[in-house]
């Protein structure tokens, strides 16, 4: 379970690597703001993820709302 | 991008989760009316998202809410169709990850599949909606033709009295029926709306030309390829089956020669399922783009198809759940696909009256 904890920060990593790197150059802070934001909101859902927490499911709570307007 | 790319993008994006999954079986022994039904009032559908857009030449419909509505109102519709288009995408990714473990890949973990697919739809949105096109150009040359043989080899194992008796259960099924085919994949195409504009197309304004042909086309394969299936296996196979075309097309045997021959349909939803979550994912980056008054949305692709994997992971784990979880998606598609755009193009009719009138 912790390995693949541990794979998803490798991927991660490389990933913020080869992409956060060049929006620092550009020098662009609004973009690298909002790019660092999804970034993180990714990975923590993934790790948590990886390492078997359960993620609240978006079409249970669509239902649940659904259903109490119908 | 030529009308012919748009069109082609557009036939695939319909003909992909539609290939495998049951359409408008709530219709039943019907099911040709609804589909029919489905595809008229479909047409009008995409007659107002064309109407739409051509009013507004150079502009998406998350541009034109802008202008229409005020920063602030126009970014909360926006931010509704966003999410519209990021679950959607979430969804066919799983589809298309469940669908790859049921019938190939059975031993293999849906992460696996996901990755491999999020990683070629990044690549492919980050060069754009004229590359896509381009691409759906391409194998819309292969896909056409698989429908069209495979609707034709099932033929011999039609029974036309899988119809009748019509009309037996009431005209009720039937507005089931149509209301699921204009929701699943129909109605579908506000995507487009969300990434196309009339001034994209060479040769002016043919912004109408692209959408009705495209559905009309789309709409004809799926009808004719689910008619088909339904001849082929009975109501009550297709009912039950998840993937009622791909069985049909299983039991395809033609004098043992030419038998097995289902691949391909899962061949031809890959290729319409890559088009289908690139098309959610270039409309919701774009999105993002308009709400946060960005320049480009290029950089912002890899963060958001991580998060969009990650969403496709964490929903439904089986076919099963996906039926009975998904149930009540079609009245927030109704209130995306349909209810949202009408008023949109009530208050832009109204509003350019007006300035006509003074």
């Amino acid at each position: 379970m912790y390995l693949k904890g541990l794979i998803v920060v490798v991927i991660f990593t490389i990933i913020g690597i080869t992409e956060i790197v060049p929006l620092k150059k550009n020098k662009d802070k609004k973009e690298l703001t909002i790019y660092t934001l999804f970034f993180a909101a990714a990975f923590v859902l993934m790790f948590l993820y990886s390492i078997g927490v359960e993620i609240p499911q978006i079409s249970k709570g669509l239902n649940t709302i659904i259903e109490k307007i119908i | 991008m030529s009308n012919k790319q748009g069109i082609c993008l557009i036939i695939l994006f319909m003909s992909s989760s539609s290939l495998v999954l049951s359409s408008a079986s709530e219709a039943r022994r019907d099911i040709w009316i609804a589909m029919l039904l489905g595809l008229a009032i479909a047409i009008l559908i995409v007659a107002m998202y064309s109407r739409v857009l051509s009013r507004f030449p150079d502009k998406n419909l998350y541009e034109i809410n802008i202008s229409v509505f005020g920063r602030i109102i126009g970014s909360i519709i926006n931010l509704i169709f966003t999410l519209y288009s990021f679950y959607l995408g979430a969804l066919v990714l799983k589809n298309f990850s469940l669908f790859i473990g049921v019938v190939g890949l059975e031993s293999t973990p849906l992460i696996v599949v996901s990755s491999a697919v999020i990683i070629i739809i990044i690549y492919g949105v980050k060069e754009g909606i004229e590359v896509l096109g381009r691409w759906s150009a391409f194998f819309a040359k292969i896909v056409f033709p698989i429908i069209i043989i495979v609707t034709l080899l099932m033929l011999n194992m039609v029974d036309v009295n899988n119809l009748k008796p019509i009309l037996g259960d009431g005209i009720g099924p039937v507005l089931d029926g149509a209301f699921s085919i204009i929701t699943f994949p129909y109605a579908e195409l506000v995507i487009f709306v969300l990434i196309f504009n009339s001034k994209m197309f060479k040769g002016g304004n043919n912004i109408y030309k692209t959408f009705i042909y495209g559905l009309l086309l789309g709409g004809f394969l799926i009808s004719a390829i689910v008619i088909g299936a339904y001849l082929a296996i009975g109501p009550f196979a297709y009912e039950s089956s998840y993937f009622p075309i791909y069985s049909a097309v299983s039991r395809i045997n033609i004098r043992d020669v030419l038998q097995r021959i289902e691949i391909i349909i899962a061949i031809t939803f890959m290729i319409g399922g890559f088009i289908k979550i690139s098309a959610c994912l270039l409309a919701c980056c774009n999105g993002i783009v308009n709400i946060l008054k960005l320049k480009d949305y290029k950089f912002i692709v890899t963060p958001v198809s991580l998060l969009l994997l990650v969403i496709s992971l964490s929903t439904y784990q089986s076919m099963l759940d996906m039926v009975t979880e998904l149930k009540n998606f079609r009245y927030v598609a109704l209130i995306v696909q349909i209810i949202l755009p009408l008023v949109i193009f009530i208050i832009i009719e109204i509003k350019s009256r007006l300035s006509k009138s003074k």
